[in-house]
């Protein structure tokens, strides 16, 4: 357990969205994107949050990023001063001073660059809207970031169109650096990007966050990349968080019956391990009518009486690993080890 | 060289494609979305093409299948479809584009599979519409012969209550169910061959496992060939039998799944399973990693196309001459100056 | 290949060596986005032609006095309904354009009057000859004219599209209708353009209930019918306004309900540019709302907006063209297409007199012209989509 207080730290975040029907667009229904919620990120560390499409990860970044207003609940953010402000709570003019200490890197680097700025413009913008009204010092701290993200001081005067995904994805993170924030949320940074490129942008994210000292919420789907990024994972499964460990502890020995299925269902890079897989029935449920209990029960292999009609809270099993299963002690499931089955050789 | 594959007792490839030559000829400049590709599909087995983007893996099947749109042509080479065992193949890339032959087989004897299945399906009809018109279109049955076809070929794909999902709508289906319905539509004719152009990217892991499962059980029901599309070497370490890894629209090693991952040739193939982040890595590991990233189409490096980005890169030969595909093992081929000189 | 250039070697490894190549490539990757547009725009031929001829419709109608050569609206009984008259270049083998004088005559059986050729007269064409005073571009007086004859009197000599029936020769109004045809809709695209800009802006800007609220209004507006609405527009116009000026008011009351198209437009925009992930990050960058508006949404709809106008002009010279024929919009005196083709209402003068529908053709040519510049502008206007 950390000494010092956690840089981030949400608890029992909320984000609902009305479900409004007919004519007078009457509120019908909750769809419960995110559903009290509650973890907290290190300073220096990099956390995972993954799950599958419309499991509310990105949702949760946002509302972290008070992109998006919670519905409920705390997020709790060490400022640069070493306050602890509630992001969730300040109004929107109170938040603007704390803003640039948390950035984001978008997921597609051809929508998040705005294509009519030139590279300057777009890296530079966060300056002068903070404050830096010298154009040289503006320019000089453009080449610095550059150089950073490892890319040529010379392109900034070029368009975004001039650049290839990867070279896209330097930029944005050039822009989101470029006022010294302490928390970075990447929103599955590497997923649009081609395979030979991902290892790039996953290498230069670990370098600048050794010479940075960045903190990471790390959104994404991919376990792969999940691995090579993370000190600790946590699980979502519509809207709600069903496991936290430590990267290894979570991929070699998994607590939550859905952590299991998804490490299962992760296509491995080599035709020797074409194993038998746990191959989840049916489909995710529908965040806007819940299944009662655990929402994972009607596809759990182990779902007994009590998962159906009981909710299973967020448990503490070991130091640093905590799970919401009821029988999260009694069941034993298959993780991946690097041990036995290493990469093939190449 | 495209018959490699054939021993004394296995049957012939079903599918050759032979130096195909696809262009894509733009106001920009020609774009060879694919270059001389060849390779074989043999009857009952599975190919994973592999590559990145712009590697020209999905204009090769849709030259396959004579759609590739305007303002791309096949401009050179073979692609020999076996359509009964015992008559000469057909060349499709000779075929008229919009002629009765190849509608023939479109569908019928080649089916695809597409990444974006709500986009294949027209929004005003059922599900089940669809691919009665789709039977109808191809075999001589009345309506309800086919719908009870088309209702027997979403069970078989693994959809529930299908007597009542034939009459939905293409929207009201997951993403996952609606995969599952474009492989019964691509079934529905029992094709000799499919063509499943990224079946899963865009799907969520879980589902993606549900329907990479699903098309191998149908295989081995159904004894088809199946071509398979991806970017994801994870999904053809899953699935393929064969293997072919193209880059910037040419084959640059092909050979057996196990040989592809466990002893790649070509330097590319080394390279990309090298960098491609692992489940199994430790946690917080660096990646090795490819240079540069893939150039655009338009400036296609000289040579042999990755030389730029290449460890191995021989000044002189790399960038001067253009690499053939041949055997560097008993089962392999790679185009690659590590493995031939080049012919002066 | 870029190759390695000593101290950077260091980020070779992770440097793209083939992304730029040439000089042209190094051009396109600092191209602004309206160099790309033009670039794009170029590669289409008919929009350019079509951009070249409007242009050349606007210059006409700002030289329309000295391109005409007789008062466009000086009646005289005797010279009613000419056919239009052929020029002749050469006399005697040498370059000397001239036209025959005119002898009318009554047609004995049907007492109309015809005129016929006479090969005796010949009158020769001048170059900037002398006619009638105009204040050129309204700024000083002069009385040359592009064509004439010697002595000044064209309008009774030369007639090249023919006369209309109280004889007032047709190609001179033509082009002096250009003027009052070509710019009576920009007033009105002008002010839709603001309103429609202005409300989409709120509207897509700020969701809520005044989106809802303008919205809708554009429904209730778009509901209206708008030839009624002329008709009693036109008759509630006060008497003693001229009937430019009652025109004028009535574009700019259709103005007022023409602006939903364009507020749609931009609302649009603005609801799709308000989700970029672009827009986003100035966001959480700290930038201000303004700013995110100016430097970030209105580069991104502008040329969409550019295109749009440019399709929104062509109904208003249509819709000109249409009210005047049916007696709602201009009205003589004033001198547009439309009044013009008034004349041509009845079978009978068209089947007699055929060279009165003349002025539909400009119509029809502009109109294109428009339509497909207008189709150009729009492909061109995204140029990264």
């Amino acid at each position: 357990m950390p000494i010092e207080a956690p840089l981030l730290e949400v608890r029992n975040l909320k984000r609902f969205f009305p479900i409004r029907r007919g004519l007078l667009r009457r509120v019908v229904g909750q769809l419960r994107a995110v559903d009290d919620i509650s973890f907290h990120i290190n300073r220096g560390e990099t956390l995972s949050l993954v799950g599958e499409s419309g499991c509310g990860k990105t949702t949760t970044a946002r509302c972290i990023l008070r992109a998006l207003k919670p519905t409920a609940g705390e997020v709790l953010f060490q400022t640069a001063a070493g306050d602890v402000i509630d992001t969730a709570a300040l109004p929107k003019g109170a938040l603007q001073p704390f803003r640039h200490q948390m950035q984001m890197i978008f997921q597609d680097p051809f929508s998040s660059l705005n294509p009519r700025m030139t590279v300057f413009d777009i890296i530079a913008e966060p300056l002068l809207a903070n404050g830096v009204k010298s154009r040289d010092q503006r320019r000089q701290r453009v080449e610095e970031l550059l150089e950073l993200v490892r890319l040529r001081p010379e392109f900034m005067q070029r368009f975004p169109h001039a650049f290839s995904g990867g070279q896209r994805q330097r930029i944005g993170i050039a822009r989101a650096l470029a006022l010294n924030p302490s928390l970075i949320v990447a929103d599955e940074p590497v997923s649009a990007l081609d395979v030979s490129v991902q290892a790039q942008i996953l290498n230069l994210m670990l370098d600048l966050q050794d010479e940075l000292g960045l903190t990471y919420l790390f959104v994404a789907h991919d376990l792969s990349v999940v691995k090579h990024i993370s000190d600790r994972v946590a699980v979502m499964y519509v809207g709600k968080i069903v496991e936290i460990a430590e990267t290894d502890r979570l991929f070699k020995a998994p607590k939550h019956p859905y952590t299991e299925a998804l490490l299962s269902a992760v296509p491995k890079p080599d035709p020797r391990l074409r194993s038998e897989r746990i191959v989840l029935a049916g489909e995710v449920a529908d965040p806007a009518q819940p299944p009662t209990g655990c929402y994972f029960h009607p596809r759990c292999a182990h779902a007994i009486d009590r998962c159906r009609s009981e909710t299973p809270k967020l448990e503490e099993i070991q130091p640093g690993h905590v799970v919401a299963c009821h029988r999260a002690r009694e069941i034993t499931l298959k993780g991946v080890d690097a041990q036995s089955n290493g990469k093939p050789s190449a | 060289m495209a018959n490699r594959l054939m021993n004394g007792n296995e049957p012939p490839p079903i599918l050759t494609v032979d130096k195909l030559k696809t262009y894509f000829f733009t106001d920009e400049g020609t774009v060879k979305a694919v270059d001389g590709a060849s390779f074989a599909v043999r009857p009952g087995k599975t190919v994973g093409i592999v590559g990145e983007s712009g590697c020209g893996k999905s204009v090769s099947a849709m030259s396959i299948l004579r759609i590739v749109d305007d303002p791309g042509r096949i401009v050179a080479g073979e692609i020999l479809f076996q359509r009964a065992d015992d008559a000469e193949p057909v060349d499709l890339a000779k075929l008229d584009a919009e002629g009765n032959e190849i509608r023939a087989i479109r569908g019928g004897e080649i089916a695809l599979v597409f990444q974006e299945p709500m986009t294949s399906f027209s929004p005003h009809y059922t599900i089940g519409n669809q691919i009665v018109e789709t039977i109808q279109l191809h075999q001589d049955v009345g309506k309800a012969e086919a719908r009870n076809r088309t209702i027997e070929l979403l069970r078989m794909v693994g959809i529930p209550r299908p007597e009542r999902r034939i009459d939905e709508y293409p929207f009201e289906l997951s993403g996952g169910l609606r995969q599952r319905v474009m492989i019964a539509m691509a079934l529905s004719c029992n094709p000799k061959i499919l063509i499943a152009d990224e079946p899963t990217t865009a799907l969520d892991v879980t589902t993606q496992a549900q329907i990479l499962d699903l098309l191998r059980e149908i295989q081995e029901r159904t004894q088809m060939s199946v071509i398979i599309i991806t970017h994801d070497m994870g999904v053809i370490a899953e699935m393929a039998d064969d293997v072919i890894v193209m880059y910037l629209g040419r084959v640059v090693e092909s050979g057996p799944v196990d040989e592809i991952f466990h002893q790649p040739k070509h330097p590319y193939t080394q390279a990309l399973l090298r960098s491609i982040p692992s489940i199994f890595a430790e946690p917080r590991t660096k990646l090795p990693t490819i240079a540069g990233s893939i150039p655009h189409p338009h400036n296609r490096p000289a040579g042999c196309p990755f030389h730029p980005r290449c460890a191995e890169f021989m000044p002189g030969k790399c960038d001067r001459h253009e690499p053939q595909l041949r055997p560097v093992s008993a089962s392999q081929l790679a185009s690659c100056f590590l493995y031939h000189e080049p012919d002066i | 290949m870029t190759q390695s250039t000593g101290e950077r070697g260091a980020f070779d490894s992770q440097f793209d060596h083939a992304s730029i190549t040439t000089a042209a490539e190094e051009r396109v990757s600092v191209a602004t986005q309206w160099q790309l547009m033009w670039w794009r725009f170029r590669k289409h031929r008919l929009a350019m032609i079509s951009g070249m001829v409007i242009a050349a419709f606007y210059l006409v109608a700002l030289g329309a006095d000295f391109l005409a050569y007789a008062d466009p609206h000086k009646t005289e009984a005797f010279r009613s309904l000419i056919a239009p008259q052929p020029v002749h270049f050469f006399d005697e083998g040498r370059f000397r354009p001239y036209v025959f004088g005119l002898v009318g005559k009554r047609d004995p059986r049907t007492f109309k009057r015809v005129y016929e050729p006479d090969p005796e007269q010949k009158i020769a064409l001048r170059l900037f000859a002398e006619g009638y005073e105009y204040k050129f571009l309204g700024l000083f007086k002069t009385n040359r004219h592009l064509i004439g004859v010697d002595g000044g009197a064209a309008e009774e000599a030369i007639f090249l599209l023919g006369t209309d029936q109280l004889g007032r020769d047709l190609w001179s109004r033509m082009m002096i209708a250009c003027r009052l045809s070509l710019t009576i809709g920009l007033a009105g695209v002008t002010l839709s353009l603001v309103l429609g800009v202005l409300l989409g802006g709120i509207s897509g800007l700020y969701g809520g209930a005044i989106d809802t609220l303008i919205q809708r209004v554009i429904e209730i507006l778009r509901s209206i019918p708008t030839i009624p609405l002329w008709m009693g527009l036109a008759a509630a116009m006060p008497r003693d306004w001229g009937v430019v000026q009652v025109y004028f008011a009535i574009t700019v009351i259709l103005s007022l309900i023409g602006w939903t198209d364009l507020a749609r437009v931009v609302r649009g925009r603005f609801l799709a540019l308000r989700e970029e992930d672009f827009v986003l990050a100035a966001e959480l960058a700290g930038v201000s709302q303004m700013r995110i508006i100016l430097r970030h949404m209105v580069p991104s709809f502008l040329s969409h907006i550019i295109a749009a106008t440019t399709l929104a002009l062509p109904n208003m010279i249509i819709s000109e063209t249409a009210l005047s024929f049916l007696g709602l919009g201009l009205r003589p005196p004033a001198v547009s297409w439309g009044v013009l083709l008034q004349d041509a209402q009845n079978i009978q003068t068209v089947a007699i007199s055929p060279w009165l529908l003349s002025a539909a053709l400009p119509v029809i040519v502009v109109i294109l012209a428009f339509n497909f510049l207008g189709d150009g502008l729009r492909d061109a206007a995204d140029p990264y989509g």
